[in-house]
């Protein structure tokens, strides 16, 4: 994958840069059209790129960073901004035998089998993973980060966002990469989605619901189509936000996607996943049934080949967006999740009661989870120390805000604003919360003192954090 | 609209399938709605949609088909699929004794969770493995029967016993009102869980 300008034109055999069967028929028609067209704006990509590698080598001005990526890396420095971007090459650097070490510990029986399944069903439509050699990565890559991040280990989901990584990377760098993409260690850079992946998934739902509220407002009648006929937004998007975009994509525009997302983090996900409703709004209104809901859903994310204009629709097209608003309706998704659980729990305690347990296996077994043994329990961190993880998030969500109040929240064009103008000198200080620490903890709406109190929940699901702002308004309006 | 046709009704009923990972569940899905067989099947990312209708008399019986992810860490995201179905197919793989451990818990979360009209098929997977059997028919055909259970044994290998599942499973489905043609889709719940937590435990 070179980022030279070279003849273009329908790749000689069936599959495209990245390894990918071309699909057959009017997509894959569809996406070698749009390639070539893109092909002049690719070039000048390239251009800027090496120009701002040579005048900024170490990559100091984040403005200038944001406003290329958004425009898409190219392919020739995918690896090395993305690795930037997340911190991982810092990470490979500083643990230079880690990934080595890790291979050698032992994973549970269970974990390996359900590894071995997946290998073999990993983008079967790649060159990479046809062949043994490539599948070895993958293993090796996944086994790596089982062993690293004892709470998620394996889920699948991950097989695919470590495959897409190891086609720019080697396997050491593409593991760093997808621990800092899951949970992240290096300060602000990463993002913070293990929850997605543990045991019980309740950042996931809760993120679905967020994004639920966020459609329903922007989208109204996209959003009154899919109810009508008695669809969840969830069943729809629940694997965009899984395995990162990878699945469901074309792989063009999922890289695009990442782009993004590894610089500028979670909010990224939100953005997409609406730009794609802003895209097919019209369409997505007149659905008549659940069956063609379900299944031009499906067809709309794998048609979304134009990648520059999803990208502009998720900037421009779906307005503003603000991390406040998305961590105000995270907040409701978390409640509800909480909720759910804990009716869940009520439920089996009722049943199990009029109907004593079989001596089957648990309702909800243990994570795959051996070094990090306290006693009994689902295997969940304690309350204080998902206080206080939380708290880190929030803060690291508040500095990211003074950044966007700097550099403007998304709302710059794409493709349009010249890249090397002066920036617009409007929008600098003025809404950039004074950090000091009430302000801040008070900003985070962070109760200290219940994190220091040991709280006797035993939900894993219930962090001691308390969310108090804006909870009223939203817990009670329907948003109509 | 309905003028000069003499169509049969079409009533759509969701169903799901539940089942530990790798008992054939996708693949049961598959025979079912394609008649195919793949030896490697896609993982499921969450939950697969498909459909496939079944005549019944003068009625059509489209099954509205949600195939939920197999690995255990799943387990927590399928009552959003589960929700508001008609029929469950609950899969064990018979050469795998713990599938059927598994299969038992399923049965107990959907019995404490959904309705007790709800349809719930227990189903013994692989049967062309019968040399490695370790789930005797007895064994599994007694539960199903102690529990009000549909009991079938298949094999999406060979399709055996495929067809007249979802067959079966047809038959025994409530019959729905005749009115709503046109709207067709009325099974899935409107409500989140949230809000279904009375409850629903009526044994
Ligand atoms: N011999 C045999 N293998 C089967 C049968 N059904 C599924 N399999 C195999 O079992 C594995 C898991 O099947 P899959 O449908 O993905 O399981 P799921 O995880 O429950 O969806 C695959 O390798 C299938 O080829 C069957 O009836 N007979
Ligand atoms: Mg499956």
């Amino acid at each position: 994958m070179t980022g030279e300008a070279e003849a273009v034109g329908p790749p000689a055999a069936e599959y495209d840069e990245y390894g990918f069967v071309v699909p057959a028929g009017a997509l894959g028609r569809e996406i070698v059209r749009y390639k070539q067209q893109f092909q002049p704006k690719a070039e000048r990509r390239v251009t800027r790129w090496e120009r701002f590698r040579r005048a900024d080598p170490s990559l100091s001005n984040r403005r200038r960073l944001k406003r290329l990526v958004r425009k898409g890396i190219p392919d020739s420095f995918r690896k090395e901004i993305w690795a930037h971007c997340l911190g991982s090459q810092r990470l490979r650097d500083a643990n230079p035998n880690k990934f080595e070490s890790l291979l050698r510990e032992p994973l549970s029986d269970e974990t390996l089998s359900q590894i071995e399944l997946d290998l073999t069903r990993t983008f079967p439509n790649n060159k990479l993973y046809k062949y043994e050699d490539g599948v070895a990565k993958l293993r090796r890559v996944l086994r790596a980060f089982a062993v690293h991040n004892v709470r998620v280990n394996y889920c699948q989901s991950l097989n695919f966002i470590a495959a897409v990584l190891l086609l720019f990377m080697d396997e050491e760098l593409a593991f760093w990469t997808l621990a800092q993409v899951v949970s992240s260690e290096e300060g602000a850079k990463g993002l913070h989605i293990d929850g997605y992946y543990v045991e019980g998934m309740d950042q996931l739902r809760a993120d679905l619901r967020a994004l639920e509220r966020i459609v329903q407002r922007k989208f109204p009648n996209a959003y009154a189509s899919l109810r009508r006929e008695g669809v969840e937004l969830e069943w729809v998007c629940q694997e965009w936000f899984h395995t990162l975009f990878s699945t469901v994509l074309p792989i063009q525009t999922t890289l695009r996607v990442w782009d993004c997302l590894f610089l500028e983090g979670h909010k990224i996900l939100f953005r997409v996943a609406l730009a794609i409703f802003k895209e097919n709004e019209l369409r997505i209104s007149k659905f008549q049934s659940l069956e063609e809901v379900m299944v031009s859903m499906r067809e709309i994310s794998s048609h979304q080949v134009d990648h520059n204009s999803l990208l502009k629709a998720a900037f421009k097209g779906i307005g503003r967006l603000k991390r406040a608003q998305i961590r105000r309706e995270q907040a409701y998704g978390e409640r509800m999740v909480a909720e759910e659980n804990a009716a869940a729990q009520a439920r089996r305690e009722r049943h199990n009661q009029a109907h004593p347990p079989p001596p089957a296996k648990p309702q909800l077994p243990a994570l795959d989870n051996p070094g990090h043994g306290e006693a009994g329990g689902s295997g969940e961190e304690s309350p204080v120390g998902a206080a206080v993880r939380e708290a880190a998030r929030r803060l690291e969500s508040v500095i990211d805000s003074c950044y966007d109040s700097i550099l403007g929240d998304g709302d710059d064009d794409v493709d349009v604003s010249p890249v090397d103008g002066e920036p617009p000198a409007a929008r600098l200080p003025g809404s950039i919360p004074a950090l000091s620490p009430d302000s801040v903890f008070s900003y985070l709406g962070v109760s200290v003192s219940s994190m220091l109190q040991p709280s006797n929940s035993s939900d894993a699901t219930r962090s001691s954090v308390n969310v108090h702002r804006g909870d009223n308004a939203l817990a009670t309006s329907p948003a109509k | 609209m309905d003028a000069s046709s003499p169509l049969p009704k079409t009533v759509h009923y969701k169903l799901v399938l539940l089942g530990d990972a790798s008992v054939g569940k996708s693949c049961l899905v598959v025979r079912f709605a394609k008649d195919e067989f793949y030896e490697y099947q896609e993982p499921t990312i969450g939950a697969a949609f498909m459909t496939q209708s079944v005549t019944l008399g003068d009625e059509i019986v489209k099954f509205e088909i949600w195939d939920t992810a197999g690995q255990e860490r799943y387990r927590s995201l399928a009552p959003m699929y589960y929700r508001g179905a008609a029929a469950a197919v609950v899969v064990y793989d018979i050469t795998n004794k713990e599938s059927f451990d598994g299969a038992k818990s399923w049965i107990n979360e959907l019995k404490a969770v959904l309705p007790s009209d709800v349809v719930i098929a227990l189903t013994g997977n692989k049967i062309d493995l019968e040399a490695s059997r370790c789930v005797s028919t007895e064994l599994a055909e007694g539960y199903a029967e102690d529990n009000a259970l549909l009991f079938k044994e298949t094999s999406a290998k060979t399709g055996e016993g495929v067809r007249e599942l979802f067959d079966e499973i047809a038959r025994k489905l409530p019959k729905k009102s005749q009115d709503s043609d046109a709207g067709g889709f009325q099974v899935s719940s409107n409500q989140k869980a949230s809000s279904w937590s009375t409850g629903s435990c009526a044994c």
